[in-house]
């Protein structure tokens, strides 16, 4: 019995020695974040859907979507219109939703200082399973927008997300 | 002539009934209110999920900083900051066999989060059964439609 034991510590050992994973970030680009007018004061959902389109990238990696262990956001930043500041904007919290995946805050901003035409969240500690939105041919940037006032037109914000994935080698 | 009507008859049935049973799913969306009146959430549609969030508080400010109340009982420190206003307390229910399930409710006030299963008893009235691993261990709350004028 010790014997065994033995064996399988020695084997594991043995695969995580051949084995090791390497870290790179995935930026995804310019995401439209739309939330529809008229907008009234307090919550409202601003939704921008994105391809991850991964499956091509990871081969410019030269690995596939089978080696993609993990995946993390690690930045998450906002640009606003030219006709708005953040002034009109008391707190803003990040969701990513899929199909396929259970919907998760990732990241919170709050209180939005005044004056900004950026803004950067504060990202989640706690993230679970971030690479099964990567995996999936289309996932939601949800972002719910507290406003401090009523405004008529639609609200678009440009969201720049950056994913620090994890690959197997 | 008689064939082609019957044919023309049974597409119109068909569509009807797809139509209806999107429709029912979309019955969730709206303005609700749990039974205790703390807060009032609307729930939406994104993708083929339903989501509520809270848009309302009887009581939006915390006594203790007069501050608009945040999520401090989260588990993960680094969202406590998040404003219950705007809040996704209800999470990606799928409209199955005329219920909502698969989907979760989360209690800002314990910070946990329990499966849920959602029921319309009627138009303006749903059934929110929030439990732990089987839904005999649960508790069921009673929503009504909000109105606006």
């Amino acid at each position: 019995m010790k014997d065994l034991l033995l064996l399988v510590v020695f084997f594991s050992l043995f695969l995580a020695a051949c084995t090791h994973s390497e870290v790179v970030i995935f930026t995804t680009g310019e995401v439209d974040l739309v939330a529809s007018g008229p907008l009234m004061e307090g919550s409202n959902t601003a939704q921008g859907e994105y391809q991850p389109a991964l499956e091509q990238w990871l081969k410019s990696k030269d690995a596939n979507l089978a080696d993609l262990r993990d995946a993390k956001l690690v930045k998450a930043s906002f640009v606003l219109p030219d006709s708005m500041n953040s002034s009109l904007i008391s707190e803003i919290t990040l969701h990513l939703a899929a199909e396929n995946a259970d919907m998760q805050k990732v990241g919170v901003l709050n209180p939005v200082p005044e004056g900004q035409t950026g803004i950067a969240l504060q990202i989640a500690q706690d993230q679970k399973r971030i690479a099964d939105f990567l995996r999936q041919p289309n996932m939601t940037f949800v972002a719910d927008i507290n406003i401090k006032k009523d405004t008529m037109p639609d609200m678009h914000l440009k969201g720049i997300f950056e994913f620090q994935i994890t690959i197997n080698r | 002539m008689y064939m082609k009507s019957f044919w023309l008859l049974c597409s119109l049935i068909a569509i009807t009934i797809t139509a209806s049973a999107q429709d029912n799913g979309d019955q969730l969306i709206g303005l609700w209110e749990p039974s205790n009146g703390k807060v009032r959430v609307k729930i939406e549609k994104i993708g083929s999920k339903y989501y509520g969030k809270i848009v309302w508080l009887r009581e939006p400010l915390n006594p203790e900083t007069n501050q608009p109340k945040v999520d401090k009982n989260n588990p993960d420190e680094s969202m406590r900051g998040v404003p219950l206003k705007g809040y996704r307390l209800l999470k990606d229910f799928v409209h199955k066999n005329g219920e909502w399930t698969d989907g979760t409710i989360y209690d800002p006030e314990s910070g946990s989060t329990y499966s849920c299963v959602i029921k319309a008893k009627d138009e303006n009235t749903l059934d929110i059964r929030g439990y732990v691993g089987v839904k005999a261990l649960g508790r069921t709350d009673v929503w009504k439609r909000v109105k606006l004028k």
